[in-house]
């Protein structure tokens, strides 16, 4: 009975058994060689079908089960025989949204290796369950975890769920990724709460991982970060009400850290970087939303004034910056604090605009960064707007070495050839203090708010520059 | 004057390499080109790629698609290096951007194969160790697996179902979970 579901050439004359014995041969073959020769005698019953899938080795079929997502991965045991026992020695790829629906599977995983990525978001149903979460993370399958997403979607801002500090220290020594999330549904909400004492315990139990993203978690204390190993920090404050106090994360000590990205901190986050002396990218840092002062809220860096900051500064090459338009002198503090900066990634954030009356443009400024290091130049939101004008005729009259500035068209306004052509009239890109600059106007991916870089992007060591807007394209 | 010439052929020559097909096709490629192969890289520092390296597991159809995809690969790893470390093309914002969707189309444009070709393609670049080639073959596979019925894909991949009915309850039994 069964036989006969199978396809049309397999079917008739040739006895089940036979046909088992050549596909027992195919898994045998490690590599397999070409089959091409047994098949042929296929050909004859009707069509070649060539594309037999038992052709690839078992760990190529785990490969592949292992992109599928658990469910579908799991369903893969029904195809065959062959198939059945894949999926559970294949590395589960296990995304949930209950904590039940977590614990079904990775029992129904049990005895395979353990997961190589957990993604789990926690409905706000089970949130305040911590014993479920601190039984679903010491199930035996999440051994030796190296990815860990946490998505938190809590309803009412005062219900913070705890962050169970002992299951993720469980498996902590082979983490390399880990997210902990809230996904916001309203403006108002925040996500987990962490304590410094999880927070560090978590760092210091985990000696591999290499990159981190905070983001919109709550906790009124200060976080203290030393990790000998992390290489990537993703830091966001969200849409946080902070009641006056302002929340602190200070990098005491990250000797290989060297990206630290943020979404402009204009929440009153408080981010100090005491001891990072390889930190390469930076950014978004934001000019605040209130007034601007130095030193303070938007960005400290601890005891600017003394030695070993300055060494610290001069390795960031990548800054990514999320100002006003009219505040030049922002920039400036940045640039000065950066010397060695190649390439700014700049969002003009207009609804930061006190007026639309330009300042003047008697900036002449002589910076290390401007004279010797900054290349690349990339204004995202440009508007064409005379605020703008002052900004960008600041850059084109001191940035010495630029080779590139970019344009990227602000969606809301009405852009074609002509309007562009009187933008360069208008910004007198002619008259520039390095003459092989070039420029080029492009219309700007709106998928994405301008200073907000996905985490995926922040996890990725393998992008050069994660602020790369043109980089951010919608998955395929 | 003519040992110098020669040892100057000789140089060009060992930046070269002779890979063979299992049909006894030749094929001379760049080291960089042929170091996207993990396995050929082993054989290089081991020294023992002269005379050619016979892969008597690929056809000559199969290797000049993997020849293909290494070389752009290979360039495009120069290519990168280049670009990011020195900063000297002015328009180098607009290169990345080409060059990453240059890249993404070849890639989209190399799988548009046939599945015979397809898994030619997965056997080859597990026994060569192409880490690239092999995901995106296999990513390929998983893609079309993705929300399909246990039946599809059995039709699809020409799949016997050898599982007795008492196994198959066994199986959804065990994993109710996924098929709710």
């Amino acid at each position: 009975m069964r036989t006969k579901a199978g396809p049309a050439f397999l079917r008739p004359s040739r006895p089940t058994k036979r046909r088992r014995l050549d596909y027992d041969e195919f898994r045998r073959q490690t590599p397999p060689r070409p089959q091409r020769l047994e098949l042929k005698e296929e050909e004859g019953a009707g069509q070649p079908r060539l594309d037999l899938i038992s052709r690839l080795p078992d760990d190529i079929l785990g490969e592949v089960i292992t992109l599928l997502p658990a469910a579908e991965g799991a369903r893969t045991q029904l195809l065959s025989r062959r198939w059945r026992p894949l999926w559970r020695s294949a590395p589960l790829n296990l995304e949930a949204e209950t904590f039940t629906a977590a614990a079904a599977i990775l029992s129904g995983h049990r005895g395979g290796p353990p997961c190589r990525r957990f993604s789990l978001t926690c409905p706000s149903s089970e949130e305040g369950d911590t014993r479920l979460i601190d039984k679903v993370l010491r199930l035996p399958g999440l051994d030796g975890l190296p990815e860990l997403e946490l998505y938190y979607t809590p309803i009412c801002r005062w219900d913070r769920p705890q962050l169970p500090a002992l299951p993720l220290l469980f498996f902590s020594p082979t983490l390399r990724v880990l997210s902990l999330c809230c996904r916001h549904a309203q403006m108002t909400l925040k996500g987990v709460f962490i304590s410094e004492s999880i927070l560090h315990g978590l760092l210091s139990g985990c000696p591999v991982l290499r990159s981190l993203v905070l983001m919109d978690n709550a906790g009124r204390r200060h976080l203290r970060l030393r990790s000998p190993t992390l290489r990537i920090l993703g830091v966001s404050d969200g849409y946080g009400d902070h009641g006056g106090n302002p929340e602190e994360v200070v990098v005491e000590d990250a000797p290989l850290l060297e990206r630290l990205i943020t979404d402009g901190l204009m929440c009153g986050l408080l981010v100090r970087v005491v001891h990072a002396p390889k930190l390469k990218i930076v950014g978004y840092i934001g000019d605040g939303t209130d007034e601007y002062v130095h030193n303070s809220r938007a960005w400290v860096f601890k005891k600017m004034e003394l030695v070993s900051l300055p060494i610290a500064m001069r390795s960031v090459k990548i800054l990514a910056l999320d100002v006003s338009p009219d505040n030049l002198d922002a920039v400036i503090d940045f640039l000065t604090w950066f010397p060695c900066v190649e390439k700014l990634h700049v969002v003009l954030s207009h609804w930061k605009l006190k007026s639309e009356r330009a300042k003047s443009a008697a900036h002449h400024v002589s910076l290390e960064c401007l004279d010797e290091h900054l290349k690349m130049l990339e204004l995202q939101s440009y508007r064409g707007s005379v605020s703008e004008l002052s900004f960008i005729r600041f850059f084109l009259s001191n940035a010495r070495v630029l080779e590139s500035m970019k344009f990227l068209l602000s969606p809301g306004g009405k852009w074609g050839p002509k309007s562009i052509t009187r933008e360069r009239k208008k910004l007198r890109l002619s008259t520039r203090a390095s003459p092989g600059a070039r420029f080029c106007f492009e219309p700007e991916p709106d998928h994405r708010p301008s200073s907000i870089v996905p985490i995926k992007h922040i996890h990725d060591f393998a992008l050069d520059d994660p602020f790369n807007v043109v980089m951010c394209r919608p998955t395929r | 004057m003519a040992s110098a010439g020669s040892g100057d052929e000789k140089a060009a020559a060992a930046a070269m390499i002779t890979l063979i097909s299992s049909d006894n096709e030749k094929f001379e490629v760049t080291e960089a080109t042929a170091t996207l192969s993990q396995t050929i890289r082993h054989m290089i520092e081991d020294g023992c790629t002269d005379g050619g390296v016979p892969l008597p597991n690929v056809t000559s159809k199969i290797l000049a698609r993997v020849i293909e995809y290494c070389k752009k690969h290979a360039t495009a790893a120069a290519g990168e290096e280049g670009s990011s470390s020195s900063f000297s093309d002015a328009a180098f914002l607009e290169v990345d951007r080409a060059f990453l969707e240059e890249l993404e189309e070849f890639d989209d444009a190399f799988l548009e194969v046939d599945r015979a070709t397809l898994f030619d393609l997965i056997l080859a670049a597990n026994y060569l160790d192409i880490k690239g080639l092999l995901n995106l073959t296999c990513q390929k596979v998983a893609d079309s697996v993705k929300g399909k019925t246990p039946e599809q894909i059995r039709e699809m991949y020409n799949i016997v179902n050898d599982l007795t009915p008492e196994e198959e309850a066994e199986i959804r039994r065990e994993t109710q979970w996924a098929f709710e």
